[in-house]
């Protein structure tokens, strides 16, 4: 044993001073935190709980309660209750069908051209609303190229199957996703074990891989049931005679000015999205952990089996026949004097968008957007940072907070804005807020409408950074501790440093999402401010199919330029950061 | 060289630790097992401690109590007089080396080795002075400018050490640091990591579940059981003279033969009936006559010959199966007080023992230590 010597004693005297400076430091650094969870809370008040309490608020009111009340005694509301399920159900079956052979013949079935099979599946996601919906009617409407040109029959495409068709292609591409990753990380061990002991390609699908997607399966069609009741752009364009509660929300709203009717068709929306956000958190989501190991124990074989191969590939090219002629009907028809009527070639519907009042919308969706991302990013990050690295007991419900901003359907938080921001916010009889939404304030009304980019945009950053902070061990944080540094520093130094890259993609897609969402600003916009979604829905509904098709073709062009940019970006600073690796 | 080497890490900085009673429990109800309960330890400075013991022990916690990751449910920690209870472990004077080595993968060697310093807002031309002295001390010269994920294990082992070091703290915490290294470089990163700390003489604290580590490394072992303390001493004490079956056990391979003890003597030996023969052994303090003792005999003090017993001091047995290591083979032998485990150290490979041969048995009585049987 190494004797103690009499200078390493004397060393270690200077020992009061020291001690008071740790103390006071360690004491703010705890202060820190603690700012930043009061911050994040009442800005989660203010963007979530404030608009959410007044929609229950409005919808417990007089109108409100005989809406609610409806539900009960009224068949006809009990039959709009019953097709938004109804629909809900439909989609969650075809397009989690739709996704799942996409995704299989993508990661599993030998073929050429998977990068171009991704990239046409993943369309529909940066597509605005309406694309679809739009090019169904051109195709397949009255006066379609197919059913009226080709097939020489009046189409009927309004209604529910009409409906159902277009959401699974539009929300199909979420199933993918699901699927692709879930298959990605499938341990192979298994299917080998199985094959191994006798069994085929065909037979081990059906007993082991499957089996093992089950909770992919429920997840997929949770999600999109929800999708598919909350949407309100779609039902708008195609529901025709099929009323469904989001169209009644919205003319409840902008029709009847019957604010608490309004609140009470969301606050029905909201029962069955929160129950599906709630049973995916805390039942799923766990059960996923169990079925996936997390660690791939090698590469899966591509099946080239004829029995599996040949039904994978007939159905998936088909699929990607239906996504190409919608987009390509898109693209053409913004060349077309009348899409579907008069084929004539015009350039007069782009001069129109990229000129005229477009160009304004263009201006105000792309700086709107790209004022929220950040400030969704932000909090996204230090929500996630909290969640992770700070808080214990109440990490499950900040970050359950953070997320509510998809669990809601954009039309339920559009009209939960409307109802709170167009007034002042006062506490106590005090104004502490002047309105935020409406053509009389502030910038137009532009606040609210960031507000709720934001709150959409909120979720996703929050994943990213938590997926990314878990993957980066806690010791990594802990050496910058031992080594002297404060929570913020270690922050700023080495955890912001380390999540950068995931982070910018989670926020392209944000953004992206915040230029194509409709239903939770068509609530907010004003005359003074245009924004791109709710111009095109203005165009379909006066028929102009043309320019509704431009707009969605230059919707497109943007946001796939933003994704390339950041990509870009992003690979010259990952380049820089690897150098040495070559 | 020396005079650069010297600025890095000296004047030496090194403390003694106290902990008093320290006591981790999680969760609030009493009722609930603590994970470290009641740990009373002196640490002198300049000592190099191995905490040792099964995983689940408590050790890591213990360890992260120390630098200030943990808090302590009860108890206290001082470094040098100083109350580390309310220190928060940015503030502490200490440095932990993890078993993930956690090098910032954004950051370069040298700026790995930097972090610290600049964050105690040092000059940077004397940043740069320790950097390239530490860089010297731990054979990094040349990597300075490589980023962490270039590095072999070893490198990235000794970069985490370099950029504890650097911060010249009073006391070096290391979380089984070298349990991601293949078995050759484990040995060799011992004996650096030892010459290193006996050379700087900075009070160290080792996290392991390793007892080779243990036994090469420490001025003492800690050895911990289900977040108690079993036994503090030098390693040969540890190894010879455990304090329990447990710690026995757990540190090296051991044969716990059942033995009756004939009488007790005042020198702290006792007279055993052991393989059919009396013999005269060292005993633990806690041993009584008439409660149930077993008698610790390491595999390597064991002494067998083919045959029958040759002397009235040795046992009968059978060779029940043999294990061949190279550089020794082990011989597992059925006797009368219990089946034996026998090494023998350099074997005559033509000559091993075949299984079912009789054997006669001699112990090393010095060798072997009676214990109280707590499990009886």
């Amino acid at each position: 044993m190494s004797a103690p010597t009499t200078e390493s004693r004397a060393q270690f005297r200077r020992g009061p001073e020291a001690r008071r400076m740790s103390r006071a430091r360690g004491v703010r650094d705890d202060v820190t935190s603690k700012v930043i969870v009061g911050i994040i809370v009442l800005i989660l008040l203010l963007l979530l709980g404030l608009p959410l309490s007044q929609l229950v608020t409005r919808a417990l009111g007089p109108d409100g309660r005989e809406v609610l009340l409806g539900f009960f005694t009224d068949p006809n509301h009990r039959a709009v209750l019953a097709n938004s399920l109804m629909l809900g159900a439909i989609v969650g079956v075809t397009g989690t069908a739709v996704g799942f052979i996409v995704a299989f013949t993508q990661v599993r079935v030998k073929f050429r051209g998977k990068r171009a099979l991704h990239l046409i599946a993943l369309i529909p996601i940066v597509s605005p609303p309406f694309a679809v919906a739009t090019a169904a009617i051109t195709l397949f409407g009255r006066n379609g190229y197919i059913s009226s040109n080709l097939l020489g029959i009046q189409g009927d495409i309004y209604g529910l199957h009409g409906l159902v068709f277009v959401y699974t292609l539009s929300f199909f591409p979420v199933a993918y996703m699901n699927f692709k990753g879930m298959l990605e990380n499938l341990d192979p061990s298994l299917e080998e074990a199985a094959s191994g002991l006798g069994a085929g390609k065909l037979k081990i699908l059906l007993t082991v891989t499957f089996p093992m997607l089950l909770p992919g399966f429920a997840a997929s069609f949770l999600v999109l049931f929800v999708e598919g009741i909350a949407d309100l752009s779609n039902p708008l364009v195609l529901g025709g005679d099929y009323a469904v509660l989001s169209t009644r929300a919205y003319f409840a709203m902008t029709g009847d000015f019957n604010i608490g009717a309004g609140a009470a068709y969301s606050l029905m929306l909201v029962l069955p999205a929160l129950l599906v956000f709630l049973v995916q958190r805390y039942w799923l989501n766990r059960k996923k952990v169990t079925a996936v190991t997390g660690k791939p124990s090698g590469r899966m074989q591509a099946i080239s089996a004829p029995s599996v191969r040949i039904p994978s590939l007939i159905l998936t090219a088909g699929i990607v026949a239906v996504i190409a002629l919608v987009y390509l009907t898109v693209i053409l028809g913004g060349f077309q004097r009348v899409p579907g009527v008069n084929n004539e070639l015009t350039l007069d519907h782009f001069e129109f968008v990229l000129t005229g009042i477009g160009s304004q919308a263009m201006r105000d969706t792309i700086t709107l957007a790209l004022i929220a991302a950040p400030v969704a990013g932000v909090l996204g990050m230090l929500i996630g940072w909290l969640v992770t690295r700070k808080l214990k007991r109440f990490a499950g419900l900040l970050d359950f907070a953070g997320m509510l901003g998809t669990a809601f359907p954009g039309t339920v938080l559009g009209i939960g804005y409307a109802i709170a921001f167009l007034v002042p916010t006062t506490v106590l009889g005090i104004e502490i807020l002047p309105p935020l939404a409406g053509g009389a304030a502030a910038f137009g009304g532009a606040i609210a409408i960031v507000m709720v980019f934001t709150v959409r945009s909120l979720p996703p950053g929050q994943r990213t950074g938590i997926a990314a902070l878990s993957q980066i061990d806690s010791s990594i944080d802990e050496a910058s501790t031992s080594l002297g540094a404060g929570s913020a520093t270690t922050f700023r130094r080495v955890t912001l440093p380390l999540i950068r890259p995931a982070f910018a993609t989670a926020l392209t897609f944000a953004t992206a999402r915040s230029m194509t969402s409709l239903s939770p600003i068509i609530f907010l916009t004003t005359p003074e401010i245009k924004i791109l979604t709710s111009q095109i829905l203005a165009e379909v509904d006066n028929g102009r199919y043309g320019n509704a098709f431009a707009y969605c073709t230059v919707l497109v062009i943007i946001v796939l330029l933003l994704i390339t940019l950041v990509n870009f970006l992003l690979r010259k600073v990952v380049h820089r950061g690897n150098q040495f690796d070559a | 060289m020396l005079e650069s080497t010297r600025s890095a890490v000296e004047p030496v900085n090194t403390g003694g630790v106290i902990l008093r009673k320290v006591t981790k429990r999680y969760g609030t109800k009493t009722s609930t097992p603590a994970a470290v309960a009641d740990f009373d330890l002196d640490i002198e400075p300049g000592e190099f401690i191995t905490f040792l013991g099964p995983s689940g022990c408590g050790k890591t916690t213990t360890l992260r109590m120390i630098a200030g990751f943990e808090s302590i449910s009860s108890g206290s920690i001082e470094v040098d007089g100083l109350d580390m209870t309310s220190v928060p472990p940015n503030m502490r004077p200490m440095s932990m080396v993890f078993q993930s080595y956690a090098l910032f993968p954004h950051l370069s060697v040298r700026e790995n080795i930097a972090y610290g310093l600049k964050i105690k807002k040092m000059p940077a031309a004397r940043i740069a002075d320790d950097i390239e002295s530490i860089l010297a001390i731990m054979n990094l010269s040349g990597l300075a400018d490589r980023s962490p994920r270039e590095l072999s294990g070893g490198q990235q082992q000794r970069v985490a050490l370099a950029r504890a070091l650097v911060m010249r703290p009073k006391i070096l915490l290391f979380d089984e640091p070298l349990s991601n290294l293949d078995a050759k470089l484990r040995e060799q990163m011992r004996l650096e990591i030892r010459q290193l700390q006996r050379r700087l003489g900075i009070t160290s604290i080792f996290v392991t579940h390793d007892q080779d580590e243990a036994m090469n490394m420490s001025d003492r072992i800690v050895v911990m059981s289900k977040g108690r303390i079993e036994q503090v001493a030098e390693p040969s004490v540890v190894y010879r003279h455990p304090e329990s079956m447990f710690v026995a056990d757990f540190v090296g391979k051991a044969n716990f033969l059942d033995v009756e003890v004939q009488r007790m003597h005042d020198d702290g030996t006792a007279e055993v009936q052991v393989l059919g023969v009396t013999v005269r052994v060292p005993s633990h303090e806690d041993v009584r006559k008439e409660d149930p003792v077993q008698l610790l005999v390491r595999p390597e003090s064991v002494r067998i010959t083919i045959g029958s017993p040759d002397s009235r001091r040795a046992g009968v047995g059978t060779v029940l199966g043999s294990v061949f290591y190279g550089s020794s083979v082990e011989y597992e032998i059925e006797t009368e007080s219990g089946n034996l485990l026998v090494s023998i150290a350099d074997p005559d490979v033509d000559r091993l023992i075949p299984t079912g041969c009789e054997v006669s048995i001699r112990l090393e009585e010095n060798r072997t230590w009676l214990l109280p049987d707590l499990h009886a």
